[in-house]
């Protein structure tokens, strides 16, 4: 069977590049239908351990979602302030690089991932993948790192942001609760959630992120749109990811019927060795002129 | 040589190191896969792109199309009909290439120190991640050109996450 280098040959190459094309028209479609309100990005957001975050509406919706897209079963691995791991046993993007070796692979993954969180849940940052079965690991990893501002805003609501006024104006955190007309439970619950985000120290007192915040973050609100959760109309998400996918199986079923051309040695230029013999672009062009111009 | 169709495409080639970048009229073409790699072809001349010689691959615009696909001393631009066709291929080329990318540690750093917490402690804790490892990333970013001389981030740094997914709020 003939070989693309590392690629494998032009019948995987092609039934590989079908796949991902499906995907993208699929990651596409969901990542329009799936818009998040801010009151449940800020409910995963305020979860103090990675089970609770697990559990959340939101993460099994995302779980959900990306399973009928087609990327593979995900499990929350790690839920820090800034920090989200993700891990996918048996993850079918990896199996699309049967050729790679001791490489990661599943950028679409990566990609697709912090797509959803920056458009869906408008927090944006960076997702790359830490493990890659194609690298030899057990299974495939993304650490997902957001833009700390971007947190903040979404993370913390007036009543959050009434409680560092209150404190940055020397209100005691036994008061709080009274003064801001809220039970003890809610006013110890907010404290603590301030506390994780590095808002308030130890002692309950403004830390210099939670000053940066106070200057920076609380002169930004985000305007936040109350609408209902994507996962209340699963069936129209499935829908419009089924609907998006059916060109790509299109293309898949064209594609290998697309004949095998022959190219002609003499009228190739091969531009990554052209290039390195080349000081300039002008000296690549006449170069090429001379050779056609030799040929007629 | 064997190659097969792989999407109709409009293409241009750019010497990037020259001073002034010279920009060719686009081609209208096809983009082809083959034994070696990659073939843009203008109907005369078939390009080739070896993929062993690609560093980079960037998606340019959504609509219409366009990826940039990066070689030594060459810029290729090619648009396509179909912006899942030519993301695909992007995806799909992507683990073939090795690039140097700083590793997501230092652009955390990096995002933090940009809005202003540069103190070395408090980093320690926002990236839970021990004090020794955070001054040797802030050696590093200073080495790379990402913090310059006064300690302020660089345009280097900043576009550090000039390619991060930043669009907030989607259609829907």
């Amino acid at each position: 069977m003939e070989k693309i280098n590392e690629f494998g040959s032009f019948a995987e190459t092609i039934s590989a590049l079908g796949t991902l094309t499906k995907l993208e028209s699929a990651v596409d479609a969901a990542v329009k239908n799936s818009k998040v309100p801010a009151r449940e990005t800020r409910k995963f957001l305020k979860c103090m351990t990675v089970e609770e975050a697990g559990n959340t509406a939101l993460f099994q919706f995302i779980r959900e979602l990306f399973v009928r897209v087609g990327l593979g079963q995900m499990k929350l691995t790690r839920n820090d302030i800034f920090r989200y791991d993700i891990a996918i046993n048996e993850n079918p993007v990896a199996k699309l690089y049967p050729n790679v070796t001791n490489k990661k692979t599943c950028y679409i993954t990566a990609e697709s991932i912090m797509e959803f969180f920056a458009k869906d849940l408008g927090l944006p940052g960076n997702c790359e993948e830490t493990a890659c079965v194609n690298a030899g690991d057990d299974r495939c990893e993304f650490s997902i790192s957001l833009q700390p501002l971007a947190v903040y805003q979404l993370a913390l609501d007036a009543s959050d942001k009434e409680i560092i006024m209150a404190i940055m104006d020397g209100s005691t955190v036994q008061s709080i609760a009274t003064k801001l007309d809220m039970s003890d439970e809610e006013a110890q619950y907010r404290l603590s959630v301030l506390k994780r985000y590095h808002i308030l120290d130890e002692n309950f007192a403004i830390t210099e992120i939670g000053d940066t915040y106070h200057k920076y973050g609380e002169g930004m609100p985000i305007q936040e749109d109350d609408f209902p959760p994507p996962w209340k109309d699963m069936a129209e998400i499935s829908g419009a990811i089924s609907a998006s996918t059916s060109f790509a199986e299109a293309f898949t079923e064209t594609a290998k019927e697309e004949p095998l051309w022959d190219v002609n040695e003499d009228d190739i230029v091969n531009l990554a060795d052209e290039a390195k013999k080349s000081t300039s672009f002008a000296e690549l062009l006449s170069k090429q002129i001379k050779n056609k111009e030799k040929d007629d | 040589m064997k190659a097969r169709k792989y999407e109709n495409v409009e293409f241009v080639i750019n010497h990037s190191t020259d001073e002034m970048k010279l920009s060719l009229v686009w081609k209208k073409g096809g983009l082809y896969l083959s034994l070696s790699g990659l073939f843009l072809t203008d109907g005369n001349t078939w390009y080739e792109l070896p993929v062993k010689e690609l560093e980079n691959i960037t998606v340019v615009s959504d609509t219409p199309p366009k990826i940039r696909l990066k070689i030594p001393q060459l810029d290729i631009m090619i648009s396509g009909e179909r912006a899942e066709k030519l993301l695909a291929l992007r995806h799909f080329l992507l683990p073939y290439i090795s690039g140097d990318e700083p590793d997501s540690e230092l652009k955390a750093l990096l995002r933090f120190w940009g809005i202003g917490i540069k103190d070395a402690p408090i980093l320690s804790k926002l990236l839970k991640i021990d004090e020794e490892t955070i001054e040797k990333l802030i050696t590093e970013s200073k080495d790379r050109g990402y913090i310059d001389g006064n300690g302020e981030i660089t345009p280097a740094g900043n576009r550090m996450f000039s390619d991060e997914v930043n669009m907030v709020g989607g259609e829907g």
